[in-house]
């Protein structure tokens, strides 16, 4: 282990948190560094300080019974469908995007069905044409139709 | 000393809820206060949060069952507050609202500037920690103030978080080894 991942686990090395293996890899590289030691003596110094605890304002009291005085207690759950709420929301909100989309799908499919329901002729017309556009129809190159060469790969010497 | 919560499991609530409440408010609210002001790092956000606590507290006042403890039931609501708030927090910074967030950002490490006694020293020690400890993820560094600072068994942790054992476990070993690496800096310095 290099000195950065030493250094990075002796905060579980402190703790005594590592496995018994790491543990004593640790131990036995902190016997023969330096710097790892004065590292781990500092990180020490740095984790063992008592964390200051700090005095709550004495007001704070005053502002809790003042709300409280203002509320029953137990009563602002809401009850029957109220309760519901929160789970129907979400569902509401899935509902919505569903319509939206289906209204999307229609108005995408419109001009077609208007077309056919005015002139049949004219929309099987179109409907071919439609096809033919998107389905291109490509035929095998007939042989006849080029040289050799470009077929067989062969070479005139 | 702080009370922490698995000391009162056997402890009955008084039936009227304004005097329950007031009993737990003189027990908790410095331990309360204490944890929001650890995880959040702001002093007008850990009395917000705390008195909130104690306003909710007094709304489920009858909802609650002595499965768990007060204390654990009073860290369960602090906690939630205190990571919907910094949740929101990052909202906030992720809308580059610049104005709100500078007032939250955290600075860079500072190099410590070692005072003439030690309560200066203990203090920049304190800040320096602070400062690396607010640099964790949420969860890490709520893991790791509930069992570093407020004493709290692997168990109770995880009755709070709503979480496994082995949850706990896992983000507090992720926390130390995050924590030893924000601390780097500074004692590269040194």
């Amino acid at each position: 282990m290099t000195h950065r991942n030493i250094q990075n686990r002796l905060l579980l090395y402190l703790d005594d948190e590592l496995p018994d293996r790491e543990r004593a890899d640790i131990a036995c590289h902190l016997a023969q560094c330096s710097p790892c030691r004065s590292y781990l003596a500092e990180l020490k110094r740095l984790w063992e300080t008592e964390p200051a605890h700090r005095t709550p304002p004495s007001y704070l009291w005053k502002n809790v019974q003042t709300v409280i005085r203002g509320h029953a207690p137990g009563r602002t759950r809401p009850t029957g469908v109220g309760r519901l709420f929160p789970l129907l929301r979400p569902a509401l909100m899935t509902a919505a995007l569903i319509v939206g989309i289906a209204i999307g799908t229609y108005i995408g499919n419109l001009p077609e069905t208007v077309a056919s329901s005015e002139n049949p002729v004219v929309s099987a017309e179109a409907g071919e044409i439609l096809n033919a556009s998107y389905l291109e129809n490509f035929q095998d190159i007939p042989p006849e139709s080029v040289d050799g060469i470009y077929l067989t790969g062969a070479v005139d010497e | 000393m702080p009370a922490k919560p698995e000391q009162d499991s056997a402890a009955v609530l008084p039936s009227d809820p304004e005097t329950g409440i007031r009993l737990l408010f003189e027990k908790y609210h410095a331990t309360i206060y204490n944890l929001c002001l650890r995880i959040l790092d702001q002093e007008q956000d850990a009395e917000d949060i705390t008195q909130d606590v104690f306003v909710r507290a007094f709304k489920a006042y009858h909802q609650f069952r002595a499965e768990s403890s007060p204390g654990t039931w009073l860290y369960r609501i602090a906690v939630n507050l205190c990571l919907n708030r910094q949740r929101r927090l990052k909202y906030v910074r992720w809308l580059s609202l610049d104005v709100f967030a500078d007032a939250f950002d955290t600075p860079p490490f500072e190099s410590p500037d070692p005072g003439p006694d030690a309560q200066t020293e203990q203090n920049e020690t304190g800040h320096i920690v602070r400062r690396a400890l607010h640099a964790l993820p949420d969860r890490q560094r709520t893991v790791l103030i509930m069992t570093r600072y407020d004493g709290l068994s692997y168990r109770e942790i995880a009755r709070i978080l709503a979480c496994s054992k082995a949850s706990v476990e896992s983000l507090l070993h992720r926390a130390k080894l995050n924590l030893a690496k924000h601390l780097k800096p500074y004692l590269d310095e040194l």
